[in-house]
């Protein structure tokens, strides 16, 4: 059951384009998650590959089959909402029938199936209860044995755990990602949550400003973004992004403070270099010339984040470890040690130096994995 | 909440009051359908002689048994229309897009803003041309939908979270499946409102039967009621008050069974 996105377009109005040329290929038994901020066209392209929106331009695939303009019921999949869309007034093993019912399964078949999703997710105790007496995670489960009950092998999901507690978020991706390889399940996740997505995802679709950004494995993602949007938006604390400009032969000056040797000489150009805070050495204090002034401290337990000025008033985001003290307004001094992307002024990458080398990055190596 | 203290007993003053006005003319009502005739016509309210032999008496004397059988008819079966051809209507007001969706139901609301009397004069003559007249028709035709309950219920409908139709398109309900089987059954507590609402309306409806009912046969309850009063050349009151209690009473079963049905949260759980 692989998918097939060809060149897909959505415009709502004419010649105003909220996705364009979106294209994706899905492996059966995939879990590829699109990921992207708020109105950035993400629940939009879910809704298209169910049918619930139509496709104005491109084709859609499923299974080998064009289904750009297939009904939804036609095109094999179910879909887990946001909000779970239970129908209040059903039990739990009636609302995971439904689908069922309406699809006019034998009865001896609803029962087995409905039986063995409610099993699956835990809910026997729970069966013959309403949604309203269901505390939110018991909600979801309930909506995710209603795709799991249906035979189909493709899953749509639009934030399925976005409406649960942090705790709760944490242990239903293992859980859902545990029920995905377990059955085989196609899914396409749709989430806000760069998180979720490297955690559980197979493959990342990065989606912003109507366009894709970016499509690979989690790690790919991580390590080779394409652009400095998804380099920011993956990876927690976010990544520093820091103005530079060819300063020597094979050197980089960042916001006129760090400087960064380079392999081979840069065409004078303005440039953009990305830097993780966990590739900023913080040197002991009295080593190297302080260049950076603490603005905030946070700490976490493990570590401590440091919301610090450089000296011309960019903005680095640094951690330390939790043993050590600091307090805002200190100097610190700030080398780089580890990976930094380079990337030209529209924030397209060029290439990643890590100690004194260069490595391609997602523009070039992992468009389509 | 300090104030709480010195306010409960100030409300509680007021709802008793309210109470008593609304309750006083119908406990009096009841009172005296008790008493006999001769009593009433004295002023005499606090008589000994209390008895059902006026609802004894109503039931042998008058036709108000076939009275409250009309009603009944009627009111069935204008409320068993209107549940119907309402909600396909409001249905198709909050599910279905066609061209001039909007415009149409707009149209339909500023029929409310015409008051029933204003109608009666082309309705009457309508129906006399159809010849339906003095006939059960004639009291339920009229009535089939109506402007507030395709408004009432398209927003019971309107409350329902667009991800149950989408839920539904993937599992492949047609509209006819999804108005029966989630429109309905999520909407339920509007349309019991608007059973009890239609039900009592047409219960208590005076006006138009007395223009076009002639006869015992098809008269409903409220026309009968006065009916009773003029044919008498001496108002039989204690018998009158009876007949009235009995008309009253399929209304306040309507009500008290209607309550039960009028809780909230029963929605709760579909959606977060």
């Amino acid at each position: 059951m692989s998918i097939e996105l060809k060149a897909l377009g959505k415009e709502y109005t004419a010649g105003n384009w909220v996705l364009e040329d979106v294209s994706a290929h899905i492996e059966s038994g995939e879990f590829f998650a699109i990921v992207g901020p708020s109105g950035c066209g993400k629940s939009t392209l879910l809704r298209m590959i169910a049918g619930l929106i139509p496709i104005s331009a491109g084709e859609l695939q499923i299974d080998d089959q064009v289904a750009t303009n297939l009904p939804p019921k036609d095109r094999k999949l179910t879909m887990v909402f946001q909000s779970y869309a239970l129908f209040p007034f059903l039990s739990v093993t009636d609302n995971v029938a439904f689908g069922l019912k309406a699809r006019k399964f034998p009865a001896d078949e609803i029962k087995k199936r409905v039986d063995k999703a409610i099993d699956l997710v835990n809910l026997n105790e729970f069966k013959d209860r309403k949604p309203r007496d269901l505390s939110g995670g018991q909600r979801q489960r309930v909506a995710l044995a209603r795709a799991i009950a249906s035979d189909v092998k493709i899953c749509l999901m639009d934030e399925p755990l976005s409406n649960l507690d942090a705790q709760l978020r944490i242990k239903m991706r293992t859980e859902l990602r545990n029920l995905q390889r377990e059955l085989g399940l196609t899914v396409i996740y749709v989430t806000h949550d760069q998180v979720e997505a490297m955690t559980m995802a197979d493959h990342i679709m990065v989606l912003h400003n109507h366009e894709i950004q970016q499509i690979g494995t989690p790690l790919d993602i991580y390590n080779r973004p394409a652009n400095t949007f998804v380099a920011s938006f993956f990876g927690t604390p976010r990544m520093n992004l820091l103005p530079a400009r060819v300063e020597a032969d094979k050197e980089l000056l960042l916001a006129n403070t760090l400087k960064l040797s380079v392999p081979e000489p840069l065409p004078v150009a303005d440039y953009v270099v990305g830097i993780r805070p966990n590739a900023l050495r913080l040197l002991p204090q009295g080593a190297g010339e302080p260049n950076a002034q603490v603005k905030t401290v946070e700490y976490l337990g493990s570590e401590i984040i440091l919301e610090a000025e450089l000296a011309d008033g960019t903005p680095l985001e640094l951690v330390a470890a939790a043993k050590d003290q600091y307090n805002v307004g200190d100097w610190l001094s700030v080398a780089i040690d580890g990976q930094a992307y380079v990337f030209d002024h529209d924030g397209q990458a060029q290439f990643m130096v890590e100690g004194g080398t260069r490595h391609a990055t997602g523009n070039h190596a992992s468009v389509q994995a | 909440m300090i104030q709480t203290k010195t306010r409960k007993p100030l409300r509680y003053l007021v709802l008793i009051l309210l109470a008593v006005i609304i309750l006083g003319p119908f406990i009096l009502g009841f009172w005296t359908s008790l008493l006999p005739t001769a009593d009433i016509a004295k002023g005499a309210l606090w008589s000994t002689h209390i008895s059902f032999a006026n609802y004894a008496e109503a039931v042998k004397q008058t036709a108000i048994l076939r009275y409250l059988l009309n009603s009944f008819v009627i009111s069935t079966l204008t409320m068993a229309a209107q549940l119907l051809f309402c909600s396909l209507g409001a249905y198709a007001f909050v599910f279905l897009k066609f061209k001039g969706r909007d415009l149409l139901f707009y149209l339909i609301l500023a029929t409310m803003m015409l008051p029933f009397e204003a109608e009666v004069i082309p309705n009457f003559a309508t129906v006399r041309q159809l010849n339906l007249l003095n006939h059960y028709a004639v009291m339920v035709i009229p009535f089939l939908t109506s402007a507030f309950g395709i408004f009432m219920l398209r927003q019971a409908f309107r409350q329902i979270p667009p991800e149950l139709k989408e839920a539904a398109d993937v599992e492949g309900l047609n509209h006819w499946q999804f108005y029966w089987r989630v429109t309905l059954p999520y909407a339920r507590i509007s349309l019991f409102t608007l059973a009890a609402y239609s039900f009592l309306e047409s219960w208590n409806q005076y006006l138009w039967p007395m223009l076009t009912t002639f006869s015992d046969k098809f008269r409903p309850v409220q026309d009968g009621l006065r009916q009773l009063q003029s044919q008498e050349t001496f108002n039989n009151w204690g018998m009158i008050q009876a007949s009235a209690v009995i008309v009253v009473v399929p209304t306040l079963i309507v009500l008290f069974v209607g309550q039960h049905y009028f809780k909230n949260g029963l929605n709760e759980g579909a959606t977060k």
